[in-house]
């Protein structure tokens, strides 16, 4: 094949390689395929000896339609999504390259689609951090650098009209080249990646903040009753909790209840559960990286350390009872509500992200210490809601009255009355819409009877919050995947779940899960451990990826640093408290000056010795191998002098007019001059004559033979000299 | 001394420019997938550098050209790239030379090669047509090359200066033309001399440039001091004495293709076995019709290569000792009959087209 046509091959292939990996990054695979067929089509009708491409007019047209088309796109999607953006912008890019087959496959034209093949790979690690994008980069790279080169040939060999020689063949050679090159960059990269310094921005969710696949169904911080809502069957991983200390978190507990948001209030126009508003206003914000939640102290206490993957992260997830959340990897702020046991960022930031979390054992129905506690006025908006109706009458049929609210142990009461009334309805994952005009409250309470976890959370709490009992809807998620191993366990979408939790005295919160246990147990049930297994496995490999590559930071840095990473850590301690020292010196009167020499004599110092260290391996690096050829015995060849003389020779023949080419012997060259130029070949055949007796006398030369050769030397200047 | 240069590309600055974007991004956004791209887009770019600073650092460039051309005929120039390196192949090897004449007349030689394996030479012909009579001075190699990612064009120069002797355009008389400058010459009963293998010993003279070094007579030259060359008599068909007159020619073209006019004499009579002499009276310049050799030609078609038009009085020059040799007289613009001996017949450069067809001058008629 020639290297022509292999060339054509290459660039079809980069541009087809380039849309799929854009195509699965945006998560739109289906448009691969169109971009496939145009390349397809591209490539059998614009390529090989008789090329065919559109007329000029056909590809402006498009080339016009599809910059309309991304205008459009652009000016909808700049101010609301700049993810989007990014998008509409690679989608372009995809659009100009396609375009680009369909035009006089000229050297240029193809070089310009490489480029725009590379910027759409680029723009793949813009709209998705995932592991396949990496994937497929590292794939595109040997090919993009293989393509390159082979432009680059075909470039050099190009006629004076332009066009490539078709003789000409892949050299040989060349693809141990590419790889080398391809292991090089790839070196350099690593390289750069480990030691590229972090740290300097808060990792703020701007435009390629990480995967741009929101979850649909699945874990969210509303409850929207009749909709989808946490329902999701999605095994993707979405954090790991990774125990500290002790396996479990406490002594029979096989699972654990993530907490997600509290939601305290109803909006019986959308059938939503949402949190107040009025007490979110209310938040505290904190710069702090560790804070306490103020629970009440717990006999024990568990740590686990919380990796959230999936990104952008907005919601800090808690476990059970946080007492406090700490070592958190970033520098943004983020905010809690010591009522509702909840943490978020200020703003969304770009996944993964760690941080370690001490959490109580959850507060037990028998340790209720709820008899002081009654009950309190209806919350809106179930004081005039259908559903107090229905409360009271599950209350008369459990035989629970409320003639004195205060009464010791109303609230115990409460709750077990209306478990027990739940405890008759049915699990399940079909959605059903409530009749037109029904709250979906009252639909699952009176019509359908039987609903998913946030029907049965929902409907508990609004019963409860209609007789004025404080309660509130959790969502989160319910995990039992552990992997006794690594002490994790592993939370998935589809581990999503809603519970409620009910004040059984100021402060002091019980959940209560209403949904039938032994549907939810078989929801969250652990899958086979065969399969188990496997998703682990994959499981693994994207945690690696997300942890040091996605996740890696200014503390993994220094981790991965090892030595070298704590003494900079030292050094930048060092210079700091040095700083610290002077300034409470320079307040105390004393000499800041000698301080401060000191100090930054040492980092001088460190920094001095570690450039020298460097420069003694390039300087070793350089000299050793030359050293070693140098040792090698020479064979017999012609003595410095003899061949600093032949090269005075040969410049003043130069000068004159007369190069001598590197195969012509001198004593042929100065026998072609003699017959040009017999005054100045006079003097080059007598130079030539006395070399050669020296040359292969097989003695070194003395300083009278040099001499000889210097006279002759002396009078072929002056020939060529007076001949110019 | 080799000159090296490194000098980036319109796609290395590009690549440049993304590659600073794709950093600052990386820094903003703290996207570590970013951040692996940006090291991937360094890694790159210094490998491109360290291999092609490898690669080019030992290449060398060699030339082979011929000591003479033909105006307006392709030159064939030979260049050979040999790679030193034992570590990498070189590729994509430019190879670039420009030549200039004192006409002020530069040509581009231009050859590449795809792969020149390490440890080895390869070599490429390319052909140099230049279209003026002159001396044609090679300036210098380059060699210089993208490989391997186009980021920047790397390249050496070798100042490989040489000169290569440009002969006027080669024209063909036709045969009238070219009978009347050999047949009358036949007409002479003049035994002329040549110095050649064959023939007996004729006498001695003093050496010219053009003579074979073996006809130098080595003991006379010692006993004498000065070089001088056996001559050896045999029969011959005649001389011809080409006087070329470039006096106040009225401009360069005319003073062209006198010269052409001239070498085109000198090539026919040569072809016809006649012995042929050349003078150039404006520089002062003789080469009488005492021989008749490649050498002796050749010598003629350099000095014709390097003949000036000049202004001012006319020069003359002694008279040649031969007065039985023909002579043609070339002028370039009108006829100035006053020169030359009075067996001379005169052509000027108008005639050049009319010699091509066949048809003789008044002079040569």
């Amino acid at each position: 094949m020639s290297l022509a046509r292999l060339h054509e091959y290459l660039v079809l292939s980069l541009v087809a390689w380039s849309a799929l990996l854009f195509s699965v990054s945006d998560e739109r695979p289906h448009m691969f395929f169109v971009a496939l067929a145009f390349v397809v089509v591209g490539g059998v009708l614009n390529t090989g000896p008789r090329p065919h491409p559109l007329p000029r007019y056909v590809v402006n047209a498009l080339l016009i339609a599809a910059s309309a088309w991304t205008g459009l796109e652009a000016v909808a999607t700049f101010r609301t999504d700049r993810q989007e953006l990014v998008s509409v912008i690679a989608w372009y890019l995809l659009a100009l390259q396609v375009l680009k087959l369909f035009e006089p496959a000229t050297l240029r034209d193809r070089a310009t689609t490489v480029l725009l093949s590379t910027m759409l790979g680029l723009s793949s690690t813009l709209v998705s951090v995932d592991l396949r994008t990496a994937m497929g980069l590292l794939v595109m790279l040997p090919l993009l650098l293989f393509t390159r080169q082979v432009q680059q040939i075909l470039d050099a060999s190009r006629t004076e009209g332009g066009r490539t020689d078709p003789a000409l063949r892949l050299p040989r050679g060349l693809r141990s080249t590419t790889l080398a090159l391809t292991l090089m960059s790839l070196g350099v990269g690593v390289a750069v990646f480990i030691l590229m310094p972090r740290g300097f921005t808060p990792r703020v969710n701007m435009i390629g903040g990480g995967s741009s696949s929101e979850p649909q169904v699945g874990y969210s911080d509303t409850v929207a009753l009749g909709q989808s809502g946490l329902l999701s069957s999605d095994p993707r991983l979405v954090m790991t909790v990774k125990m500290l200390g002790e396996p479990r978190p406490f002594d029979g507990a096989l699972a654990i209840r993530v907490r997600g948001a509290a939601l305290e209030r109803y909006d019986a126009s959308t059938g939503a559960w949402i949190a107040d508003p009025v007490l979110a206003d209310a938040r505290t914000r904190i710069k702090a990286s560790s804070q306490r939640f103020t629970v009440p102290a717990p006999a024990r206490a568990r740590s686990a350390r919380v990796t959230l993957l999936d990104g952008p992260v907005e919601r800090l997830f808690t476990i059970w009872q946080p007492t406090r959340l700490y070592d958190l990897g970033t520098r943004a702020q983020w905010k809690y509500r010591t009522d509702t046991l909840s943490a978020r960022m200020d703003q969304p930031i770009s996944g993964p992200l760690s941080y370690n979390i001490d959490f109580a054992r959850p507060f037990a129905r028998t340790e209720s210490a709820s008899d002081r506690a009654g009950l309190l006025e209806p919350i809106a908006p179930f004081d005039a809601h259908p559903v107090r109706d229905i409360a009271l009458r599950v209350l008369d049929e459990q035989r629970v009255s409320l003639d004195d609210p205060d009464s010791p142990g109303i609230r115990d009461r409460v709750i077990d009355a209306f478990e027990a009334h739940l405890r008759g309805y049915a699990y399940t994952t079909e959605l059903r819409s409530p009749p037109s005009g029904m709250d979906p409250i009252e639909a699952f309470l009176e019509e359908f009877r039987e609903g998913h976890c946030e029907y049965f959370a929902g409907s508990f709490v609004a019963l409860c919050q209609s007789v004025g009992l404080p309660a509130r809807v959790v969502t989160g998620f319910l995990v039992s995947e552990y992997e006794p191993e690594s002490q994790t366990y592993f939370v998935r979408q589809s581990n999503a779940h809603a519970w409620a939790e009910v004040e059984v005295t100021p402060g002091l919160w019980m959940t209560v899960d209403t949904s039938p246990p032994e549907d939810i147990e078989r929801v969250h049930r652990p899958p086979h451990p065969l399969v188990a297994t496997m998703r682990r496995t994959r499981d693994r490999v994207e945690n690696w990826w997300a942890n040091w590559v996605i996740g890696y930071d200014s503390r993994r840095q220094l981790e991965a640093l090892g030595e070298t990473g704590r003494s900079i850590q030292q050094i930048d301690d060092n210079v700091r408290d040095a700083m610290q020292d002077a300034a409470r010196a320079r307040q105390q009167g004393e000499p800041v000056l000698p301080r401060i020499l000191t100090t930054l004599g040492r980092a001088v110092g460190a920094a001095a010795g570690a450039v020298a260290g460097v420069l003694i391996i390039v300087w070793l690096l350089r000299v050793v191998p030359r050293r070693r050829i140098r040792s090698v015995p020479r064979t017999a060849g012609p003595s410095g002098a003899l061949r600093r003389r032949v090269r005075r020779f040969d410049r003043l023949l130069a000068r004159a007019g007369h190069a001598r080419p590197a195969w012509r012997p001198k004593r042929a060259h100065a026998d072609a001059i003699a017959l040009r130029s017999p005054a100045l070949g006079a003097h080059a055949v007598s130079f030539a004559r006395a070399y050669d007796a020296l040359r292969f006398a097989g003695r070194t030369p003395s300083p009278e033979d040099l001499a000889g050769l210097d006279r002759a030397l002396d009078a072929l200047r002056a020939a060529s000299k007076e001949a110019s | 001394m080799f000159k090296r240069r490194y000098e980036p590309t319109t796609s290395g600055v590009l690549t440049l420019l993304i590659t600073v974007v794709v950093g600052v991004g990386a820094v903003l956004s703290e996207n570590n997938l970013v951040f692996g791209v940006l090291g991937i887009a360094l890694g790159g770019i210094i490998a491109s550098g360290a291999l092609s600073g490898l690669m080019m650092m030992r290449c060398t460039v060699a030339r082979a050209a011929p000591d003479f051309g033909v105006a307006g005929q392709p030159v064939r120039v030979r260049y050979t790239v040999r790679n030193r390196s034992t570590l990498v192949d070189a590729y994509a090897i430019k190879i670039d030379e420009t030549v200039r004449t004192a006409r002020g007349e530069r040509a581009r030689i231009r050859a590449a090669i795809a792969h020149v394996p390490r440890r080895s030479e390869v070599s490429v012909s390319t052909t140099l047509t230049l279209e003026r009579r002159g001396e044609a001075r090679f300036t210098g190699v380059r060699i210089s090359s993208t490989f391997p990612f186009g980021l920047a064009r790397k390249s050496i120069e070798v100042p490989a200066h040489a000169s290569m002797s440009v002969h006027p355009h080669a024209i063909t008389l036709q045969r009238d033309a070219a009978l009347a400058v050999s047949e009358r010459g036949r007409d002479s009963e003049h035994e002329g001399a040549v110095n050649g293998p064959e023939g007996e010993f004729f006498g001695l003279r003093d050496y010219v440039d053009g003579d074979s070094p073996r006809s130098i007579a080595w003991k006379p030259s010692a006993r004498t001091g000065r070089m001088v060359v056996r001559e050896l008599a045999r029969a011959e068909a005649g001389r011809l004495r080409v006087v070329l007159r470039l006096a106040n020619a009225p401009d360069e073209r005319e003073a062209d293709r006198a010269a052409t006019l001239a070498a085109a004499f000198v090539r026919a009579a040569g072809a016809r076995g006649r012995v042929v002499g050349l003078e150039l009276p404006d520089s002062g310049r003789r080469l009488p019709p005492v021989a008749s050799s490649a050498g002796r030609h050749r010598a003629m078609l350099d000095a014709l290569a390097i003949a000036e038009r000049t202004d001012g009085p006319v020069r003359t020059m002694p008279p040649d000792h031969d007065t039985h040799a023909d002579e043609v007289v070339v002028h370039a613009g009108a006829i100035d009959p006053s020169s030359g001996s009075a067996r001379a017949r005169h052509v000027s450069s108008h005639d050049l087209e009319r010699l091509v067809a066949g048809q003789l001058p008044g002079g040569l008629a």
